[in-house]
């Protein structure tokens, strides 16, 4: 467990990081993490303002649990993404294709280009990224309604 | 794109305010006047909701609605209290916090997604602008600027026409008023093959029905029988020669015709794009533009030389063999006709299944091209680091999934049209068994149905599969037209967004002399990239442009040769406003010579002469010798007959930079712009390049950007350019005597890295 290492959240929300090995005291930093997709808990890289790496966190498991805390709040908004629960419809436009959908923070209707079909991760994650870069995922085909697991079947399967 | 569509585009699409709302507005309006607006479509707690952001000349307001639904001001921050604002981004959220210190809370928040992040990035510049400035000068309309920055990415993405389907198919068909004499012959040759094609059957039946059987009751002798029957056997192939002579009118002068109106199509769109304004080409994707001109008057060609007839025939089939059959006999008839609705749409289910079944196929039939266009220009990289075997596996591996799915979809319509036609002859079954009771009855019978009458009846049976396919087709076949037809129109009905304005001002010989009076220019409305820019450059004058990148020193040069028009004040050429001049004839006296030299495919000759009518060889070598290009181009096998490939890439990047240059020499302009002309190439190269540029700038005014200070040691003024304006300018010494000058760190730099160059 790296005691040394701590980070915590400043008066404007934001992320300080300090490291009393090195005598690195409240510098503030934003979290990158290496493979967001495929291994989000691990090789998290802190970056100060000038977007230098400060530190590499390999294991965010093996840090202290206060530090975990305030890491685990951080990445959650910068790995912000809308979760889908439900696909409405998917209907083709000139060029686009619509996606009317119910995520867990609300309604949205999105569009993206014909030839962007949704990507499927290893563990079965489903990624749409729409025309302005808003990114949607779907937790997994099984964690859909039987009517949205047809709708998206065409373009997963 | 006029602002009711606007507002249609993004309620339909985005499914948010097409502008501030009233209410939101009136909470403002009476006391500050508004700058900029956006919309926050995500709460603190990350949940999709709206609220409005509202910018003044001397606040920031948060609007929401309130449990009533009525809106309501959250907050009104000063924005002499903002010392900055911090952007956190994320995947797919941004937020800024409006701070007055990084150690102490921020005095407002607001969070949104990325569809949001153009219109809120706006408003965070200009929040800045204000910071800075103390207060900005808007020249924009909040309202236009609300909706282009929301709509951005969808017009990137998608066409832009906005007609309707209908009036779209419309616009399209008017393409052929010119060819009306052909658009005649070939509907006439049409409907005349589908008419003479129901003749035979009828003819076949009569032949029974009043030869064959009277003579087999005797009432006939055989010669006159015999006699009848010729007549009628010559008739039929009469028919049916003039069956095919009326479908070879059809097809030739429809598919002539359809090229022609392809061509009309592609002229007209090829002019179209040649008068439009450098930011439509960068806003689309080259590809996408080829493919207007190429694929999709192709499809265009396809729909009206054989779609439109093809399908009007298959209607007018349907109509005449339903009206033949039911005059021929009601009931049969009704017992042929009612069942095609039924196979209609039997038809159609099919092919939203089928539609599905090849998105599927498509998807992973662009996942195995994808190991192609990876692997085979990466071709070396596999074989270093020998990955052949892997590559052959992902490969096969995907090969096989697009094999499989085009099984499915084998598997689909082979079960599918043997099934329909069993529905086809079940109605034939069916017709057999209601005829034949009646076949079998007495001539007396009020049933009686004669042989020669139910003969016809299946010829004409025979005809029904195809009209009812091509039908069946028809939906496809006219999205696919429609798509192609919306996006040609996009570009037809792109304006340009230089001005043109009647009796322009004709300057056959300029001097040179350019001046920027107050001018500002910003590319997206908002960010300004020129600020409110002054000076005079004399005649003959070369000055160098330096900076740093993003500084606006292209844009400048840009604006020069009026690719774009300022938003801000004006640009003299030889004392008259550059906007009053005629702009082909100023264009032929800008020349410009780029860090990436564009050769045309052609020859070297061509090349050079690109532009110019009546060159002769003699200028032609003149030009490539002061360019330092004659020799070079003397060691090629063809010498001036040497074609260049595309984008002349059998050149070096040298090679090309100085075949530019004697072609910008040829032009002999008098203004000249030299945009990093030798910063992709080697020293020696780069030596050989300036020896011909300073041949080139002499009795020009020249406008050098440069990185390599080296370049510009013949310049007659340096402006320094920063954050869109000029921040120092002088002659070199000057400017170097200027310890803390930024010229003065850039050169003291420069020399660092080089070691020993001197300007």
């Amino acid at each position: 467990m790296k005691k040394n290492i701590k980070l915590f959240m400043g008066k404007s929300g934001q992320l300080l990081f300090s490291d009393a090995q090195s005598k690195v005291d409240s510098v503030e930093v934003s979290a990158k993490q290496c493979f967001p997709w495929s291994d989000p808990d691990k090789y998290i890289s802190l970056q100060n303002q000038s977007g230098d790496e400060v530190y590499l966190i390999k294991d965010m498991a093996k840090m202290e649990v206060a530090t975990q805390y305030t890491l685990q709040k951080h990445l959650k908004q910068v790995q912000f993404v809308m979760d889908v629960n439900k696909l409405v419809a998917i209907e083709e436009d000139i060029e686009l294709r619509k996606y009317d959908v119910v995520t867990k923070q609300g309604p949205r209707v999105f569009q993206t280009l014909l030839e962007d079909w949704p990507k499927v991760s290893h563990d079965g994650q489903i990624v749409l990224k729409d025309i302005a870069g808003d990114i949607f995922v779907i937790e997994s085909v099984e964690s859909l309604d039987k009517k949205s697991q047809k709708l998206i079947s065409t373009y997963i399967d | 794109m006029n602002t009711i569509i606007k507002k249609e585009y993004i309620e339909k699409f985005l499914q948010q305010d097409s502008s501030l709302p009233k209410e939101v507005r009136s909470l403002i309006e009476h006391t500050e006047e508004i700058i900029l607006y956006g919309l926050c479509d995500l709460s603190h707690d990350y949940k999709l909701e709206h609220s409005w952001i509202i910018l003044t000349h001397k606040s920031i307001f948060v609007a929401s609605i309130d449990h009533n639904d009525n809106y309501k001001i959250d907050l009104q921050v000063a924005i002499n209290r903002i010392q900055k604002v911090k952007e956190v981004t994320s995947l797919s959220a941004t937020t800024y916090l409006f701070l007055t210190s990084d150690d102490m809370s921020p005095l407002m928040s607001v969070r949104f997604t990325n569809r949001q992040k153009i219109i809120m990035g706006h408003i965070k510049y200009l929040v800045e602008q204000m910071i800075g400035e103390g207060d900005v000068d808007p020249t924009f309309d909040a309202d236009v600027e609300y909706g282009n920055a929301i709509l951005r990415p969808l017009l990137e993405a998608r066409n832009n026409t906005s007609d309707k389907k209908n009036v779209v198919l419309l616009r399209l068909l008017a393409y052929l008023l010119p060819y009306k004499k052909q658009v005649i012959i070939g509907t006439a040759g049409a409907v005349m093959t589908t008419i003479i094609s129901l003749v035979p059957a009828y003819l076949s039946g009569y032949l029974i029905d009043s030869v064959i059987r009277p003579f087999q009751d005797g009432k006939l002798t055989v010669d006159a029988a015999s006699h009848i029957a010729w007549i009628i056997v010559a008739s039929i192939g009469a028919i049916l020669i003039l069956r095919e002579l009326f479908s070879w009118l059809r097809l030739n002068k429809m598919s002539i015709m359809g090229e022609l109106v392809a061509r009309d199509i592609r002229e007209e769109l090829y002019s179209h794009l040649q008068t439009l304004s450098l930011d439509f080409f960068s806003n689309k994707q080259t590809g996408s533009i080829i493919s207007r001109v190429s694929s999709d008057t192709d499809r265009i060609w396809d729909f009206i030389a054989f779609g439109v007839v093809e399908v009007g025939i298959a209607l007018i089939t349907l109509a005449g063999l339903g009206s033949v059959l039911i005059y021929l006999d009601p009931l049969l008839g009704l017992l042929m006709v009612l069942p095609v609705p039924i196979l209609l749409i039997s038809i159609f289910i099919h092919g939203e299944k089928m539609k599905k079944m090849f998105l599927k196929a498509w998807r992973k039939w662009s996942d195995l091209t994808n190991v192609l266009s990876d692997t085979i220009p990466g071709i070396s990289v596999v074989k270093a680091f020998n990955q052949e075997d892997r590559e052959i596996g992902k490969f096969n591996n995907r090969n096989k999934l697009v094999t499989s799915e085009f099984n499915d979809i084998h598997r689909s319509w082979t079960s599918f049209w043997p099934l329909l036609m069993l529905g086809v002859h079940a109605v034939t079954l069916a017709v057999w068994s209601f005829a034949t009771p009646r076949l079998v009855s007495s001539t007396s019978e009020e049933a009686y149905l004669s042989a020669g009458t139910f003969v016809s009846f299946l010829l004409y049976m025979t005809m029904f599969s195809t009209p009812i396919e091509i039908i069946g087709q028809m939906a496809r076949m006219l999205n696919r037209a429609l798509s192609s037809a919306y996006r040609i129109f996009e570009i037809l009905d792109t304006k340009p967004t230089i001005s043109v304005i009647n009796n322009p001002v004709k300057l056959n010989a300029l001097s040179g002399e350019v001046e920027f009076s107050n001018v500002s220019f910003s590319y997206d409305g908002v960010r300004k990239v020129i600020h409110n820019m002054n000076f005079v450059v004399g005649p003959g004058e070369m000055i160098g442009l330096v900076g740093t990148s993003g500084g606006g020193k292209s844009t400048l040069t840009k604006l020069i040769a009026r690719f774009y028009d300022v938003n801000e004040g004006s640009i003299f050429i030889d004392g008259v406003n550059i906007k009053d001049l005629e702009l082909g004839m100023y264009r032929r006296q800008v020349g410009m010579v780029l860090q990436e030299p564009y050769l045309f495919h052609g020859n070297i000759k061509d090349n050079i002469g690109y532009g110019l009518d009546n060159v002769s060889l003699d200028q032609i070598i003149e030009a490539a010798k002061i360019a330092n290009a004659h020799d070079f181009i003397l060691k090629l096998a063809h010498g001036y007959d040497t074609i260049v490939g595309e984008r002349g890439h059998t050149l070096s990047g040298g090679e090309r930079q100085r075949v530019s240059i004697a072609r910008a020499i040829l032009h002999g302009p008098k203004i000249l712009i030299l945009d990093e002309a030798t910063s992709a190439v080697d020293t020696e190269t780069e030596h050989k390049i300036q020896e011909a540029l300073d041949k080139l700038i002499k009795g020009r005014t020249v406008f050098a950007v440069a990185h390599r200070l080296s370049t510009l040691r013949k310049a007659n003024r340096i402006f320094v350019i920063d954050n869109g304006k000029i921040c120092e300018q002088g002659t070199h010494s000057e400017l170097l005597a200027k310890v803390d000058g930024q010229y003065s760190k850039l050169y003291t730099m420069q020399q660092q890295m080089s070691g020993n160059f001197a300007v």
